[in-house]
C-alpha cells in the first residue's frame, strides 16, 4: 500500500513542479522582454524561438512520460517520435495548412462557423491524423507498444515535436514582438497538441489490444479533430480581440481549461490502466 | 525498433482501418477546400454616398472625405485595400489620370507609375493606371506597395478606383479587385 500511494504523491508533486516551472518561464519571458527590450537579427529570432519552444516541449514531454509508470517506454524511441513530429510538421502539416490552404490569410476572420468547421476540416483534420500516422506507420507493431496507454505516450510525444516547430515559426514570423503573451500561447500550444494527440492515442491504443470496429479510429480522430478545432477557435479570440479586451482572455481561458480537461481525462485514463493492469 | 507478429484477421481489420482514417481524412480536405473558397467569395454589399459595392465579407471599411468616397481594408493584410474616388473633373481620362499622378508623386516621393493605358472593363471605356510606392508608415521594414487605378468617365465627373497591396501579393490580389471594381454602381444626385 505504502509504495503505490508514495509513487503517487511523488508524481502530484512532479506535476506541480512542472507547472510551477512553466510559470516561472512565462514570468521570466515577461520579465527579460520588460528589461531588455530585445531587437532581433534573423539568427536570433530564430535562436530565441528554438530556446523558448523548448522549455514548454520538454515541460511537457517530461510531464507525459511520467504517467507511464507501469512499464515506461524506451526514452530513444520517445524522443525519435518528438522527431517524426517536428519533421512531419515542417514537412507536411504547415505546408499543406498555411501554404496550400491559407489558412492564415482567411480563417480567423471569417464568421465563426467557418473558423469552426474550416479550423475542423483543415487545421484539426490534418494535424491529428499525421500525429495518428507518425505512430500507426513506424512504432504501433514494435514490440515495445505493448499497453493501450503507449498509444497515449507516444502520440503525445509526436504531437509535442510537432508543436515545437509551430512554435518556433510563430516566435520567427511575429518577429520577436510581444514575446511575454507569445510564451503563455507556447505554453497553451504544447499543452493542448499533446492532449488532442492524446485522444488519438487513446483510441490507437484500444484499437490495437482490444477488439473494436472499423469505425473506432476515424471517430477518435474526428474527435481530436473536434477538440482542436474547438481550441483554437476559443483562443483565436486572444489574437482577434474582436470580442473585446474581458471576452479576449475568457477565449485563453476557456481554451486553457479545454486543454486541461483532456489531460485530466487522459490521466486519468492512464492511471486506470495502470491500476487494472497491477500499476497500483 | 523489434516487430511482433499479429494474428492475420487482425492485421486485414487494421490496415482496413487505416484506409478508412486515410478516406475520411481526403473527404475532410475536399470539404474544406469548400469552406475555404466560400469564404474567400463571400461578399457584403455597402452603400456610401451614392456608390453601392460588393466587398469581401470580412473587410474593414473606412469612410472617406472629399473625393475619397470609401475604402475597403483586409484585416489580415492591412496593405490590401480597395478605394473609391469621386474626381470632379471633366475632359479626356489620361489627363485627369496624370494631373492626379502628378498631385500624388508631389505629396509623396516614392511614387512612382509604372505603366498607364487606355482599357475596356466590363463593357466600359476606362483609363488604367498601374503604380508603385514604399510604405514607410507600417510597422516593421519598409516595403514596396503596388497598386493600379482604374478610370471611369461618371455623370458627375471621374470615378477612380484603386487597389493596393504589398508588391509580392499585388498579383493574388488582382482578381478579387477587379471581381469588387464589376460590383461598383454610382447613383449621382445621392
Amino acid at each position: 500500500m505504502n509504495g503505490p500511494w508514495r509513487q503517487r504523491s511523488g508524481l502530484w508533486q512532479a506535476d506541480v513542479a512542472s507547472i510551477v516551472l512553466l510559470i516561472l518561464f512565462v514570468l521570466a519571458i515577461f520579465g527579460l522582454e520588460a528589461a531588455l527590450q530585445p531587437q532581433f537579427t534573423p539568427t536570433t529570432l530564430v535562436i530565441t524561438g528554438l530556446v523558448m519552444a523548448l522549455v514548454p516541449a520538454v515541460v511537457w514531454l517530461a510531464f507525459f512520460y511520467r504517467r507511464d509508470r507501469l512499464e515506461p517506454e524506451p526514452k530513444h524511441l520517445v524522443l525519435q517520435m518528438v522527431l517524426l513530429g517536428a519533421l512531419l510538421a515542417s514537412a507536411i502539416g504547415v505546408p499543406l495548412v498555411d501554404g496550400l490552404f491559407d489558412v492564415p490569410g482567411w480563417l480567423s476572420s471569417s464568421p465563426a462557423w467557418a473558423q469552426l468547421l474550416g479550423g475542423f476540416l483543415i487545421v484539426g483534420m490534418t494535424q491529428e491524423f499525421l500525429k495518428y500516422a507518425a505512430v500507426r506507420f513506424s512504432v504501433y507493431y514494435a514490440a515495445d507498444f505493448n499497453e493501450a496507454i503507449d498509444g497515449i505516450i507516444y502520440t503525445t510525444a509526436v504531437a509535442i515535436g510537432y508543436a515545437l516547430v509551430l512554435n518556433i515559426n510563430f516566435v520567427v514570423s511575429s518577429g520577436g514582438v510581444e514575446l511575454g503573451s507569445g510564451a503563455i500561447r507556447m505554453v497553451l500550444t504544447t499543452l493542448a497538441q499533446a492532449s488532442f494527440a492524446g485522444v488519438v492515442g487513446y483510441f490507437l491504443g484500444r484499437m490495437k489490444f482490444e477488439k473494436r470496429p472499423l469505425w473506432w479510429m476515424p471517430l477518435g480522430l474526428t474527435l481530436a479533430a473536434a477538440l482542436n478545432s474547438l481550441f483554437y477557435f476559443l483562443r483565436g479570440n486572444l489574437n482577434q480581440g474582436s470580442l473585446g479586451a474581458v471576452n479576449t482572455w475568457l477565449g485563453l481561458l476557456l481554451a486553457a481549461v479545454l486543454a486541461g480537461a483532456i489531460t485530466w481525462f487522459l490521466a486519468r485514463s492512464i492511471q486506470h490502466d495502470l491500476a487494472v493492469h497491477g500499476g497500483d | 525498433m523489434t516487430p511482433v507478429s499479429i494474428p492475420q484477421p487482425q492485421l486485414t481489420q487494421e490496415r482496413r482501418s487505416a484506409v478508412l482514417t486515410i478516406l475520411l481524412l481526403l473527404v475532410a480536405l475536399l470539404l474544406g477546400w469548400g469552406v475555404k473558397t466560400a469564404v474567400q467569395n463571400a461578399t457584403r454589399p455597402i452603400e456610401q454616398s451614392g456608390f453601392t459595392a460588393e466587398i469581401p465579407a470580412g473587410w474593414l471599411v473606412q469612410e472617406g472625405a472629399g473625393d475619397f468616397v470609401f475604402l475597403a481594408r483586409n484585416p489580415l493584410a492591412l496593405d490590401e485595400l480597395y478605394r473609391v474616388s469621386l474626381v470632379p473633373a471633366t475632359g479626356e481620362l489620361d489627363v485627369v489620370a496624370e494631373n492626379r499622378n502628378l498631385a500624388r508623386a508631389q505629396i509623396d516621393d516614392t511614387y512612382r507609375v509604372l505603366t498607364a493605358e487606355p482599357i475596356v472593363f466590363a463593357g466600359q471605356d476606362g483609363y488604367k493606371v498601374s503604380f508603385a510606392r514604399v510604405d514607410l508608415d507600417s510597422p516593421g521594414v519598409p516595403h514596396v506597395v503596388e497598386g493600379l487605378d482604374y478610370y471611369f468617365v461618371q455623370a458627375d465627373g471621374v470615378m477612380v478606383l484603386s487597389l493596393e497591396a504589398h508588391s509580392e501579393h499585388v498579383a493574388a490580389a488582382l482578381p478579387g479587385f477587379q471581381q469588387f471594381a464589376q460590383s461598383v454602381t454610382y447613383h449621382s444626385g445621392e
